[in-house]
């Protein structure tokens, strides 16, 4: 019986021990630090409607693929609309990107990139409010306004 | 965390050494994989297959050496997840009647995730601590074998890799499988 005490001991103190060290929750996320992964930058971009946040109306910089940029239908609609979405092809995760200068340019570059090409995208992050009635989120989408804001393939 | 896992598993060789009389028994397990928030929020659960291999510390007491190996993928595009869990575990069975028994069990391991996007000819595997606990519900019979279904939630937390995320909210895997499985006494 003292052998069976020792053992639900050693195993209540082990867990007891990883649970401690896995509450720490210290992010350093500079925004305008290195290139971000999408992911990153959505989640960390985030909260609810009455936060204000380090990174509303400051540059960022972010890294992903061009989402659906095989299909140009939907590359028809980025151009028409001034937009496209940036995806995090590691889970799924994406984000708008609004061009609002140099669409031309912008666009001749995604154009001429192909699926696998990973985007480098330094832009200003705008909040954006998405209201249910019953809860308000905050969320983010990236302004781009400059062709030498954007990076292929290499940091 | 890999020398906690190599510890558990040299303190159940040596806790077994210690009692002559062993009673071995293996647990075979199915079930329906489900994964919350964390990096793979966005994954839907398939499945998760596994089994243990147990020896009895006393009549009630068993403890062992379990894998667990499950498959996440996402409905649109072509991510997938394969999760391979090793661990050490140590189970208490309740037996309330003859042909029916409860089997809470803690797990303790180091999981391996391997992430996929053929697509995009992408694969990277991350690794972490993983515990957890199960429930099993035993039928019991007067076979070798006894069936069971349980429940089975998973906490993984991600090892440290900047490159992979920054922030702690993705490296916090939370996961619950539900299924059923044989014991082989």
């Amino acid at each position: 019986m003292k052998h069976i005490k020792n053992i639900y001991s050693v195993l209540f103190f082990l867990l007891l021990a990883i649970v401690c060290g896995c509450s720490k929750t210290g992010d350093s996320f500079y925004p305008d630090g290195q290139y971000h992964t999408v992911s990153d930058v959505v989640q960390y971009c985030s909260g609810s409607c009455d936060s204000e946040n380090d990174w509303e109306g400051n540059d960022i910089r972010v890294k992903g693929h061009i989402r659906n940029r095989a299909n140009d239908g939907i590359m028809n609609t980025y151009f028409a609309g001034s937009y496209f979405y940036l995806e995090d092809i590691r889970n799924g995760f994406f984000m708008e990107i609004r061009v609002v200068a140099s669409k031309g340019d912008i666009f001749d570059r995604i154009t001429q990139s192909i699926p696998a090409d990973i985007f480098y995208i330094t832009g200003k992050a705008v909040a954006v409010e998405v209201d249910d009635g019953e809860n308000c989120e905050k969320g983010v989408i990236i302004e781009l306004d400059n062709i030498d804001n954007i990076l292929l393939n290499a940091e | 965390m890999k020398k906690i896992i190599i510890t558990g598993l040299l303190f159940i060789c040596i806790v077994s050494s210690h009692f002559g009389q062993t009673v071995k028994q293996i647990h075979i397990d199915a079930g329906l994989l489900r994964n919350y928030d964390g990096f793979l929020k966005l994954y839907s659960g398939v499945i998760e297959l596994g089994g243990d291999y147990s020896i009895s510390l006393t009549k009630l007491l068993q403890a062992g050496v379990a894998f667990h190996a499950g498959y996440l993928n996402r409905n649109e595009g072509s991510m997938k997840a394969y999760l391979y869990k090793p661990a050490v575990q140590l189970a208490y069975t309740a037996h309330f009647s003859k042909r029916f028994a409860l089997m809470p069990a803690a797990n303790l391991g180091y999981a391996f995730i391997n992430l996929r996007n053929d697509a995009y000819d992408y694969r990277e595997t991350q690794s972490g601590l993983n515990t957890g606990i199960d429930l099993r519900f035993i039928w019991k019979t007067e076979d070798r074998t006894d069936f069971f279904i349980f429940g089975r939630y998973s906490y993984i937390y991600l090892d440290e890799d900047k490159h992979f995320t920054e922030l702690e909210y993705y490296r916090n895997l939370h996961q619950s499988a539900f299924g059923i499985g044989i014991k082989i006494k």
